[in-house]
């Protein structure tokens, strides 16, 4: 279960993505923090996932989403809580509490506030929120997935990156043993992916200088 | 005749279309390079990449006798990068922070249109989406459609006064998103150069960044480049490993860029073919005592034609 001030981080950065924070002071706080924070940086990508979907970028629909979305609400329950306010006795003008009336009259279209009946216990907003979204995401699931999928069945996209692989091979083998490493192992380290973004930003290095606490 | 007088006037309507379309295009880049680049700015801003977020900050001042740039980290390993003019100076309080800057500044945000647009919109079509907001200002959603397969589709929203980019994503041909960056805080008010802090850390690094050119070196007696690629640099380097020299080759087509390094193999290197990071993709080939790496924010099946593509000629 989320603490109010978990909930409360989550709506300031809500607030943040929507960019409603106009002070670059607070905002740059709230990037510090959605960058540290593990359950906001979560939240982020769910978001912005979210976002995405309801945008209508149909691609970033996919089953992950859904799935995610699901996920992030297995671990988060819906929380039900009790109406704040006290529910009244019986309602004045009820039908049955008048014996003498002739006729019954229709209901009004419109109920008083003060008549209304008493709410059914609500969802925190969070809850609300997220119980709406993943209903969104769901729907525009439905809508999309069987179109995508399909999409990417009968586009020659996914076809060709197959067979331009065994193309590809066949044309010239790769090295047998190659093996896949995941980027992130091999780290900031990789001293091709080092140069290749120096050549980005600075394509050429004048100079190395020295380190020894030179504070130009 | 009628219908042969119908053809031609719709055909040049639609041309007359096409060019006006392409000169709003233009003028649309053109508007969002200057507004990176010559004008005065400040802002936080995120680099989300791979389910990592890295948050930065930016200051650049533009005056007619040149830009001052800051760009630094807002958390994690802390950097500043100063630009001043062509001059590059990087400081970090050990090399972690180095590392962490690199991987930050090569994501040239929001000056995301290093080349000519008219060379752009000639391999790139644009096409536009929806309103958004970021940084509590607007912006207005168009799509860069690769005319030519094997490239990545852009997302870049625009502030419609300026044109400056306020947030950027690269998607693959699925429409995934692999990275995107976007404005948190963004200020017209500038502070004074001469009253921003001195940089906190010690200077690791310095570089001089060139002047762009557009180097049509023919190099097809090396590899078959993908149309709209021009060479950038072909240069020799050195890894800190102490290896043989090796061929670094840098090529862009405005928008995306990659990286070819030549070399020879040597009996200690281990063949790996890697995946990317964000859009950042890598792939090697190591064949007749060669290997080939190529690194670049273009598709998989991009780079490893490019990689195979490489011939022994030197």
């Amino acid at each position: 279960m989320m603490s109010k001030h978990d909930e409360d981080k989550l709506a300031e950065l809500s607030a943040w993505l929507d960019g409603e924070v106009d002070d670059p002071a607070e905002s740059a706080r709230l990037a510090r923090l959605a960058a540290s924070d593990a359950l906001l940086n979560e939240r982020w990508q769910t978001y912005h996932l979210i976002g995405d979907a309801l945008r209508g970028d149909a691609g970033v629909v996919g089953r992950s989403v859904a799935d995610r979305v699901r996920e992030a609400l297995q671990h988060e329950p819906v929380i039900l809580a009790p109406r704040a306010f006290e529910q009244k006795a019986a309602p004045q003008n009820a039908i049955t509490a008048d014996p003498t009336a002739d006729a019954v009259e229709p209901a009004p279209s419109v109920i008083p506030i003060q008549e209304q009946p008493p709410a059914k216990p609500r969802m925190m907003p969070s809850a609300w929120w997220f119980t709406a979204t993943a209903a969104s995401v769901f729907a525009l699931s439905w809508w999309f997935a069987p179109q995508w999928e399909s999409a990417v069945s009968a586009t020659p996209v996914a076809a060709v990156s197959v067979k331009a692989e065994s193309t590809v091979s066949a044309r010239a083998p790769m090295v047998a043993d190659q093996t896949a490493v995941a980027w992130r192992d091999v780290g900031v380290n990789n001293p091709y992916l080092y140069a290749h973004q120096e050549g980005v930003f600075a394509p050429v290095m004048a100079q190395r200088v020295a380190l020894s606490g030179e504070n130009r | 005749m009628r219908w042969r007088h119908g053809l031609a006037i719709g055909l040049l309507c639609q041309a007359s279309w096409v060019m006006a379309n392409n000169e709003a295009g233009v003028a649309l880049l053109e508007k969002a390079t200057l507004a990176a680049q010559q004008t005065s700015y400040q802002g936080s801003y995120v680099l989300h990449a791979d389910a990592q977020l890295t948050a930065l900050q930016i200051i650049h001042h533009w005056s007619p006798d040149g830009v001052l740039e800051k760009r630094s980290s807002l958390e994690g390993e802390t950097w500043e990068a100063w630009r001043d003019g062509h001059l590059i100076r990087l400081f970090a309080p050990h090399h972690a922070g180095k590392m962490a800057a690199h991987t930050a500044l090569a994501r040239p945000y929001p000056n995301i249109f290093t080349g000519e647009p008219k060379h752009i919109l000639n391999h790139y079509r644009l096409q536009r989406l929806h309103l958004d907001r970021a940084a509590g200002q607007n912006c207005l959603w168009w799509a860069l459609v690769p005319i030519e397969p094997n490239r990545f589709v852009r997302h870049v929203c625009f502030q419609p006064d300026s044109g400056m980019v306020m947030k950027t994503q690269v998607l693959d041909v699925d429409g995934k998103v692999l990275e995107r960056l976007m404005f948190t805080a963004f200020s017209r008010q500038v502070p004074p150069p001469n009253t921003w802090p001195k940089p906190a850390f010690p200077e690791q690094r310095r570089f001089v960044e060139p002047p762009t050119t557009n180097n049509n070196v023919a190099t097809t007696d090396i590899l078959t480049l993908p149309a709209g690629f021009y060479l950038l640099k072909d240069r020799s380097r050195t890894f800190p490993d102490g290896r043989q020299a090796v061929r670094h080759l840098t090529f862009s087509d405005g928008l995306a860029r990659f990286s070819v390094f030549i070399e020879p193999v040597q009996p200690q290197m281990r063949p790996v073919k890697m995946e990317g990071q964000g859009a950042t993709r890598l792939y090697i080939r190591q064949r007749d005592g060669m290997r080939v790496t190529v690194v670049g924010d273009l598709p998989d099946n991009a780079l490893r034609d490019i990689a195979e593509s490489v011939s022994a000629k030197r």
